[in-house]
């Protein structure tokens, strides 16, 4: 019998729902092992000692969630990176963008409906959103945003029987059936400027998917139902950086990209899940210390 | 096991390099068993000393000079050592480092990184295959002019099958229209008669005229050539009393009428009077037409191409200062029909609007030619062809006519040039220094106002006016450039790899240039150049057909087929089967590594070159960081090699902070290595490739100049200063390199 935590760090609790989402699974992974800890689902003020299996959804923001996510690494067997945001840093690693303190001046002083507010100080705020990885050694990361409900029960499930749970995912255009005819449209565009060819591969088009550069094993859900890929799988396996992948491959196919492309525009493309995790925020971080 | 050789060059760098303190250094270095220290062994006096230093080492890195000196002796010792011949890399230790950076320890600092990264990129590469194939056996020669015939009938002499495609619908070009060719007035007879049958009959070519290239697809043995040839309708059947048909004129529906040998006739004379434009005179001699292949499109095969689509007359039309357009004022080429006895005027020099023999003839020099407005280039033959043909004039139909050469100056600079101009001036022919500023009818002729050599406006008088018109690609040029990938120059004409040492051949492997379609020039040197490109073409069928096996391979882990690869290729050398993994031509592939360095998965590697090989050399180099600052320079292995080089050679020295890793095109870098290599600690980057559009793998320059804006975006809004730089360089901007490298020091500093 397992001594299963779920935990949510900086998140949103979405992947905890979708946790929750495993139906049957949920209750076989139940009957047969214990959730000893789980505020969104049971109130619980104390992290317990003896954890097997440590899920952990969300990031880290804060020195609370870096005390945190050490005192499970210390007490647990298994942590596993449950999500985009515990993987990569996620959505919230796009504020690394802008330094920390000028980024809690604008949100609390600067914003709609928060003009002249104050800025909580009951929390330390670290200057960026962190992945976990960061601070703690992670067994096995479960991507997504939110995740697989299929990739936690099989995780789960390989874990608990002892077995160490493969991977075996290249990219998402791996599993999207859209046809590719190797020809590019040299106009960028996004997906909300145009109706796209429903059966015609979205990059091919101009729409900006990051497909390519997606780690795969979602099935590709969003290009199937013609919608471009955001990337919440991550960079694929041995890429170091998501968005940098994608201008390398797009260079390499357009050669001049500039004039249709813009950082502000784009980054959130390149980067929706992983700018915290990416090599260009790593070194933007030395230099800035 | 890597062994490590260094070479002192003759111990003129032992005092510029402290060798004891590297061989020491490099046996710190994993995997580095031997080090041997040799004083030149570049020369035959170390040659067996080389071979031996080499035994038994599984990979070799050589500490020496440039490669242009040491690669040679390298790879035969390493041959004779029994060693695969690309197994090793070169540290260029004098150029690169002693001559660039003179201080002892700075260049000894330098050099160890720069041997710690080669010991990592010999461990990262691996050996390469041979493969050898075959091309295919027929070639190509576009253009049926003298230039293209005499290579076809070089490529046939040496047992090759010729195909030979022209245009117009029959062979010969412009040199068999024209009776007497300089210097010694030789008669083209014997060329357009039996030399031209004897052509049209070889055995071996094949003759396509009336046809034109319609597509070009590139693959392992050579060319996929389709030309379609249009019908050509004439009306062949007997004509009692005419002749022999000698010429086809194409008419005013855009068909051909036949010309027969009976002489100048009065219908003849006619036909010379009505073209007043001179139509009259593009003509083809009949019997060398070949007529009776089908219409329709064809593709053949072929091994190499030679380009020799001749040029083009500069149309003076509508340019009043030279009056062409009025009467009796036709171009050089137009005479030189009229001066044929098997033109349209039986050789009678006749002028159009009356077909009377003109008895003051006034020649112009260097129309369109040397001119700013229209071709700044001068056409060189046609001072020559004026000379001729005022020579022949006075000497074989009318000695009293009044010839005035009005030039600009005379270039007459080739063997027996100079003595036929003497001796035309001898004849009483009249050459003015001066410049034409207006024609204008006047009586039955004409009046030409022009300036002389001292300023003054003058004036003459003729009965014909002649303009010495000049050279222009012909056209199509553009069109068959594209096709067969050839770059042209300004001027339109097709363009060599060097104006000096590979005049012939062009960026298309294969693909050879004769004859003024190269630009303006002669008979004598157009079949000269012939017969060089039938060589090489015929050289490029036998060899080159061993090439190293160098393409990438895919991980099939990470690849999920997205294609990205296959689109990117600059050589189609990619194709991905239904369900199956990228599968890469080896004969097509170039080894440029843009798909390796455009994969987003990372899926693709190379054996010599690609991500690792270049990380293993980035992560080495920093990893041997001190306090000085690095920059990192990433450097195209052709133009930038040899920049790196000149730098040396001209003893130009520059910050030793900058350390060198070479890639074989800018294609093959991906920004992950260039952010691999800043996270690792390079303080500055400088990215050094080819001149815009000199990549020698096309798509290189464009592909760096795109990834580095956004980068340098994505650095503003991250805010990392951390400089990097593109420069464009061929192999000797060398105080560009250093200028760019000094103001990138400055920004080092600052950040
Ligand atoms: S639509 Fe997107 S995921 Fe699908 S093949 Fe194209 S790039 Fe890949
Ligand atoms: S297709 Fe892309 S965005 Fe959609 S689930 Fe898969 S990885 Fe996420
Ligand atoms: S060859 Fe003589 S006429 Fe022709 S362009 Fe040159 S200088 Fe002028
Ligand atoms: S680019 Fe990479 S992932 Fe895409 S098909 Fe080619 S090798 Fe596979
Ligand atoms: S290395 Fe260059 S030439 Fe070879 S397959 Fe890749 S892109 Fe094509």
């Amino acid at each position: 019998m397992a001594r299963i935590l779920l935990i949510g760090l900086a998140g949103d609790s979405g992947c905890q729902v979708a946790a929750v989402g495993l139906h049957e699974t949920l209750v076989e992974v139940l009957a047969a092992n214990e959730l000893i800890y789980a505020p969104t689902l049971i109130d619980a003020k104390e992290i317990p000692d003896k954890i097997d299996v440590a899920i952990v959804e969300g990031g880290i923001r804060n020195t609370h969630e870096e005390e945190i996510i050490k005192e499970i690494r210390e007490k647990s067997g298994v942590v596993i990176a449950l999500g985009a945001c515990a993987a990569f840093g996620g959505i919230p690693g796009l504020a690394n963008l802008k330094p920390g303190p000028e980024l809690m001046n604008t949100i609390y002083n600067n914003w709609r409906g928060t003009d002249k507010g104050t800025i909580p100080t009951h929390l330390v705020s670290l200057d960026e959103q962190h992945p976990i990885k960061d601070f703690v050694k992670v067994d096995f990361i479960i991507p997504g945003c939110p995740p697989e409900v299929t990739d936690i029960a099989y995780t789960l499930t390989t874990l608990l029987s002892g077995e160490i749970p493969k991977y075996n995912s290249t990219q998402v255009c791996d599993d999207c059936p859209k046809e590719r005819l190797g020809v590019y449209e040299p106009e960028l565009k996004r997906i909300h400027e145009e109706i796209p060819d429903p059966d015609r591969c979205l990059l091919e088009q101009g729409f900006f998917c990051m497909g390519p550069a997606t780690m795969g094993g979602c099935g590709a859900p969003c290009p199937t139902s013609g919608n471009t890929c955001e990337g919440c799988r991550g960079a694929c396996l041995d890429v170091t950086d998501q968005g940098m992948a994608m201008i390398d491959a797009m260079t390499g196919l357009l050669n001049q990209l500039k004039d249709e492309f813009s950082v502000e525009t784009y980054v959130g493309q390149l980067y929706r899940f992983t700018y915290a995790e990416s090599i260009l925020s790593e070194i933007a971080r030395r230099r800035n210390k | 096991m890597t062994k490590v050789i260094f070479c002192t060059c003759g111990d003129a760098l032992n005092d510029k390099i402290d060798y004891k303190a590297l061989s020491a250094y490099v046996h710190t270095l994993e995997g580095v068993k031997e080090t041997i220290t040799m004083k030149a062994l570049c020369t035959t006096g170390d040659k067996d000393a080389l071979v031996k230093a080499m035994k038994g080492a599984e990979r070799l890195v050589v500490f020496a000079c440039t490669r242009s000196v040491c690669s040679k002796p390298i790879e035969i010792a390493m041959k004779t050592a029994g060693l695969p011949e690309d197994n090793y890399a070169l540290v260029n230790a004098k150029e690169q480092i002693a001559y660039v950076h003179l201080d002892k320890s700075e260049a000894t600092q330098k050099a160890k990184m720069l041997l710690k990264a080669a010991v990592a990129k010999v461990k990262a590469a691996q050996p390469l295959e041979t493969m050898t194939y075959e091309r295919s056996n027929e070639a190509l020669v576009v253009g049926g002019g003298v230039a293209g015939l005499t290579a076809a009938s070089e490529l046939a002499d040496q047992g090759f099958k010729v195909h030979v495609i022209e245009r117009s619908p029959a062979i010969g070009g412009a040199m068999s229209l024209i009776s007497k060719t300089y210097p010694e007035e030789d008669c083209t007879m014997c060329l357009r008669g039996p030399r031209m049958i004897e052509l049209l009959t070889k055995p071996g070519i094949e003759y396509h005229v009336s046809s034109t290239v319609k597509e070009v697809e590139r693959n392992p043995t050579g060319f996929k050539v389709t030309y379609s040839k249009k019908p050509v309708e004439l009306d062949l059947s007997a004509k009692k009393g005419k002749g022999q048909p000698v010429e086809i004129i194409p008419n005013a529906s855009g068909k051909y009428d036949l010309v027969y040998s009976d002489g100048p006739t009065k219908a003849q004379l006619k036909h010379v009077v009505n073209s007043k434009c001179g139509n009259c005179t593009s003509v083809y001699p009949a019997a060398l037409m070949n007529i009776m292949e089908e219409a329709g499109e064809k593709t053949i095969e072929v091994g190499s191409v030679v380009l020799a689509t001749g040029f083009e007359d500069f149309d003076p039309s509508g340019i009043p200062k030279w009056g062409y357009g009025l009467n009796n004022v036709i171009t050089q080429y137009q005479l030189a029909r009229l001066l044929d006895p098997f033109g349209p005027t039986g050789g009678i020099v006749a002028r159009p609007s009356d077909a009377k023999a003109p008895k003051k003839i006034v020649m112009v020099q260097c129309v369109g030619s040397r001119d700013q407005e229209y071709q700044s280039y001068c056409s060189k033959y046609c001072c020559m062809a004026a000379i001729k043909h005022a020579g022949v004039i006075k000497s074989q139909r009318d000695p009293s006519a009044e010839i005035t050469v009005l030039y600009r100056d005379i270039r007459a600079s080739g063997y027996g040039f100079e003595s036929l101009y003497n001796d035309t001036k001898e004849m009483g022919v009249n050459f003015i220094h001066g410049d034409i500023d207006n024609v204008s009818p006047q009586g039955d002729g004409l009046g030409i106002t022009y300036t002389d050599g001292m300023g003054r406006t003058k004036t003459l008088d003729a009965d014909m006016l002649v303009l010495s018109t000049g050279m222009k690609p012909s056209k199509g040029s553009e069109e068959l450039a594209e096709l067969f990938n050839v770059e042209l120059t300004d001027s339109g004409f097709y363009k060599e790899i060097d104006e000096k040492v590979a005049n012939i051949t062009t960026r298309a492997p294969g693909v050879f240039i004769a004859g003024t379609a190269t630009g303006p020039k002669n008979i004598p040197d157009s079949i000269a150049q012939a017969g060089a490109a039938a060589f090489m073409g015929a050289n490029y069928m036998r060899t080159h057909l061993e090439k190293k096996v160098n393409h990438p391979v895919v991980n099939e882990d990470n690849c999920g087929k997205c294609g990205i690869c296959r689109s990117v290729c600059p050589y189609e050398a990619i194709t991905i089967p239904e369900d199956g993994f990228p599968e890469f031509d080896p004969l097509l592939c170039q080894s440029c590594g843009l798909c390796v360095s455009s994969c987003p998965t990372r899926a693709l590697n190379t054996p010599s070159f690609g991500y690792d090989v270049i990380d293993a050399q980035v992560e080495a180099i920093l990893s041997e960081k001190q306090d000085k600052p690095i920059v990192l320079g990433f450097i195209c292995d052709d133009c930038g090699y040899n920049l790196m080089d000149t730098a040396g050679f001209t003893k130009s020295t520059y910050s030793s902070s900058f350390v060198p890793v070479y890639v074989n095109c800018m294609s093959n870098l991906s920004l992950r290595n260039v952010l691999n290599g800043v996270k690792k600690g390079a303080d500055g980057v400088m990215l050094v490739g080819c001149v815009k559009e000199r990549c020698h793998f096309l798509k290189g320059d464009k592909r760096v100049k795109g990834q580095m804006e956004i980068i340098a975006d994505f650095f503003k809004t991250a805010k990392i200063h951390t400089p990097i730089k593109v420069l464009e360089s061929s192999g000797t901007m060398v105080s560009q390199f250093t200028t760019e490298l000094g103001e990138l020091m400055k920004k080092v500093e600052e950040a």
